[in-house]
């Protein structure tokens, strides 16, 4: 047996109960809105927007500067049910986020990560049996005290042995893709462009309107190299062995070397994905919630405002498939001033099922108002 | 057959040796030295050095604050001759650096310098028939105008196709440890001696003295994405996610390759981290990255020094592979002390030695230490 076959006990579910409501101990990867770390962080989800990477570009924008993409702050701490820890042993996977974003993030900007736990249920999940959502809450703050973002992300910890024996997902094929397919992920990868200076007027926009999709795939090894790099879950030998010591559940015995290897590597390796009852390695889940921002963010343009990204995800993006990132609007409304519009948001794979959804709330200009400086 | 496998031409050759002498525009990796970005380089080669990660320790030290580990001026700007190109389709492997350190790299610093190729000798070996060694030499300035350091880097250009038929490796066989030996292996980890604040007199160290040694291993995939954390190298694709890296690779065609399957594009440097890659140039597995070796080298060389001593010279040749499951023993010996002018200095031979006791790299080392007479 590859990985441990820890089942969920009342015990350790009452230890975990028993922190809700308490501050976190957490470790940020990053502190500080460098410029080095915005690149590193928007490379990481394929995002060149030069809003994020090019001070002069950005010097003649509304924040005079560049500023860093809403997701950067899940590669200072990525907001999961995961960081209240508890249940050895048993799997967990990102459920999902719910972000409140209320400042734009100016290069240079300190960043402090605070976080509780608010909330541990018991679910019946179709994938592993019994299962516990547990939700952590994370406050981002700048160095003047000024709360940047709340974010709430959930984790489901599931059984790993009962997952194996249920196979929800075990039967999912290779993926394949038909030269028009491929094709068609192409072109969208090389045409994709961020709308930049053009104002997006909350006049012109419609119900209904659809999004320009972003192709994210197909998902491979380097993908999730450089994304595992920039979140900051990986540690290195003398760090490794220290983490062993004090979470022995985070890892298990290669097979071939006998050494003790972190459970992260379901994301590169197949047989350690196949322990846990799902057929490839698969992504982070937390680089769909960027994958989606980034599809937001191209299509508003440097004068609108990211104020609200929920994620839900709701089934594994494999290596080997492909994410369509996609938008329609909602709704449209006005409220305390803003012009604001909701949009439904979702990853749609190659094979067209739906693998996260969720809505973004994004504030636009309005043509009949003067835009506001940030600077 | 996975990678492009193309011949060294006497035209190709000729080509390349035209640009001995040119100096090349790159892109930088880290800009800035920040808190950061020394954590991210110390935590993703192993090096818990408190000099490097605890700002309060590092202010009472003769630095007055943090610096950086000596080799993280890789992630300023990659010293190899990589940069360099020519030969497409050739493999190419970075095999060893010289280094000479002038200044501390401090937290704060603004890093930039200049990159020329300096060389290019054709040379026979075992591994790969006819083959190239392309030098290339990088100097590095801190925002005052001071030379920082200069590098001279190498990386052995040889046909994929000849290295495949030669199989150096071939009877190379994963390393499978028993429980001690894994034991043994985490302690030698967690049981380094940094001499810290404690100066290290050079009237005290007797030619002969043994340096107590680092580990590192056993190897993994992990121990890449942990590097990838501190090393950015913002060349032909690398650490580049999605339609960034389509867009970098389609400019560069053989450092790329596709998956036969799904068509996702990766680039050469997956040959680290998957075992499919590194046998299409007749490596039995995923391997180490020669900048890794060289900053692990250098490790029990700054644990043993003390925070008074200064890494002043550095020479390293990758010789074999660091393979998957391999665990690297990395030793040190004192061979020569003598004054030169106001310093003291003690020469080291610094290697390191595998399971199987081979060397995989030797190197040597000048190291500056604190006089007792205060100089």
């Amino acid at each position: 047996m590859l990985l441990g076959t820890a089942t969920i006990t009342d015990k350790e579910l009452g230890r975990l109960k028993s922190r809700i409501g308490k501050e976190l101990r957490v470790v940020q990867h990053k502190t500080v809105a460098s410029q080095d770390n915005i690149t590193w962080s928007a490379y990481a989800i394929g995002d060149d927007n030069p809003l994020w990477l090019d001070p002069a570009y950005a010097s003649n924008t509304r924040y005079g500067c560049t500023i860093a993409p809403p997701s950067f702050l899940i590669s200072v701490l990525t907001p999961t049910g995961a960081l209240a820890g508890g249940l050895p042993g048993i799997h967990s996977f990102l459920g999902g986020n719910e972000w409140q974003f209320f400042k734009p993030i100016r290069v240079d900007t300190q960043i402090s990560a605070s976080a509780k736990l608010v909330d541990v249920t018991e679910k019946v999940s179709s994938y592993a049996g019994r299962s516990v959502i547990v939700t952590s809450e994370v406050s981002y703050k700048d160095q003047h005290d000024t709360l940047l973002a709340i974010a709430r992300g959930w984790s489901v910890r599931t059984e790993r042995e009962a997952a194996r024996q249920r196979g929800k997902y075990a039967e999912i094929p290779p993926p394949t893709y038909t030269p028009e397919q491929s094709q068609a992920v192409e072109e969208a990868c090389l045409s994709a462009k961020p709308r930049g200076a053009t104002i997006l007027y909350w006049d012109d926009i419609n119900e209904k309107d659809e999004l320009p999709a972003l192709a994210k795939g197909p998902l491979a090894r380097e993908d999730m190299e450089a994304f595992l790099a920039a979140t900051g879950s990986s540690f290195s030998t003398y760090f490794r062995v220290k983490h062993f010591r004090k979470h022995p559940a985070f890892f298990y015995r290669d097979p071939g070397t006998n050494n003790w290897e972190p459970v992260s590597m379901v994301n590169l390796y197949d047989y350690t994905a196949q322990a846990v009852g799902i057929p490839r390695a698969y992504d982070a889940g937390a680089q769909r919630i960027c994958w989606l921002e980034n599809m937001v963010t191209n299509w508003m343009g440097n004068d609108g405002f990211l104020e609200r990204l929920c994620v839900k995800l709701t089934r594994p993006n494999l290596y080997g498939d492909t994410q369509w990132c996609k938008g329609r609007i909602a709704r449209k409304y006005s409220q305390d001033e803003r012009f604001l519009v909701d949009v439904d948001i979702w990853c749609e794979n190659q094979n067209g099922e739906h693998t996260a959804a969720g809505v973004a709330t994004v504030s636009l200009l309005s043509g009949k108002i003067t835009p506001i400086s940030f600077r | 057959m996975v990678l492009e496998q193309a011949k060294i031409t006497d035209e190709g050759l000729q080509e390349l040796r035209s640009r001995i002498g040119s100096y090349y525009k790159f892109q930088y990796g880290n800009k800035e030295v920040t808190k950061d970005s020394i954590r991210h380089f110390a935590m993703g080669m192993g090096d818990p050095n408190p000099l490097w990660l605890n700002e309060k320790y590092a202010q009472k030290t003769r630095w007055g604050g943090l610096v950086a580990p000596p080799t993280y001026l890789y992630t300023v700007i990659y010293a190899t001759g990589m940069r360099v190109g020519g030969l497409p389709g050739v493999g190419a492997f970075h095999s060893g650096n010289y280094w000479e350190w002038y200044k501390p790299i401090r937290v704060g610093d603004l890093v930039t310098g200049t990159y020329r190729c300096s060389d290019v000798v054709e040379k026979t070996s075992k591994f790969g028939g006819r083959h190239i060694n392309v030098y290339a030499e990088i100097k590095y300035y801190n925002q005052f105008d001071e030379p920082v350091a200069t590098a001279v880097g190498w990386t052995i250009r040889a046909e994929r196709g000849t290295s495949q038929k030669k199989g150096k490796y071939a009877d190379i066989k994963l390393h499978q440890y028993n429980d001690k030996e894994i034991e043994a292996i985490y302690q030698a980890i967690e049981n380094i001696e940094i001499r810290g604040k404690e100066p290290r007199y050079w009237e005290h160290v007797n030619v002969g003295d043994e340096i107590p040694q680092v580990v590192k291993g056993p190897f993994g995939p992990f121990e890449i994405i942990a590097w990838k954390q501190g090393w950015h190298v913002p060349l032909w694709g690398l650490g580049m996610a999605n339609e960034l890296r389509l867009r970098e690779l389609s400019k560069h065609p053989a450092f790329s390759f596709r998956d036969p399957k799904t068509g996702a594009i990766q680039t050469a440097e997956a040959a680290h981290v998957d075992d499919k890659v590194a046998k299409s140039t007749a490596v039995p597995s995923g391997y180490d990255i020669g900048s890794q070796r060289n900053s692990w080298m250098a490790q029990p060389l700054t644990n043993w020094m003390g925070d008074d001593g200064f890494l002043k010279k550095m020479t390293a040749s990758y010789r074999r592979f660091n393979l998957y499951g391999d665990t690297q023993f990395i030793k040190a010996k004192v061979t020569n002390k003598y004054v030169d002018g106001s310093e003291h200095l003690i020469d080291v031979e610094v290697w390191c030695e595998n399971q199987r006791g081979e060397v995989t790299a030797p190197g040597n080392a000048t190291i500056i230490l604190p006089s007792t007479n205060g100089s």
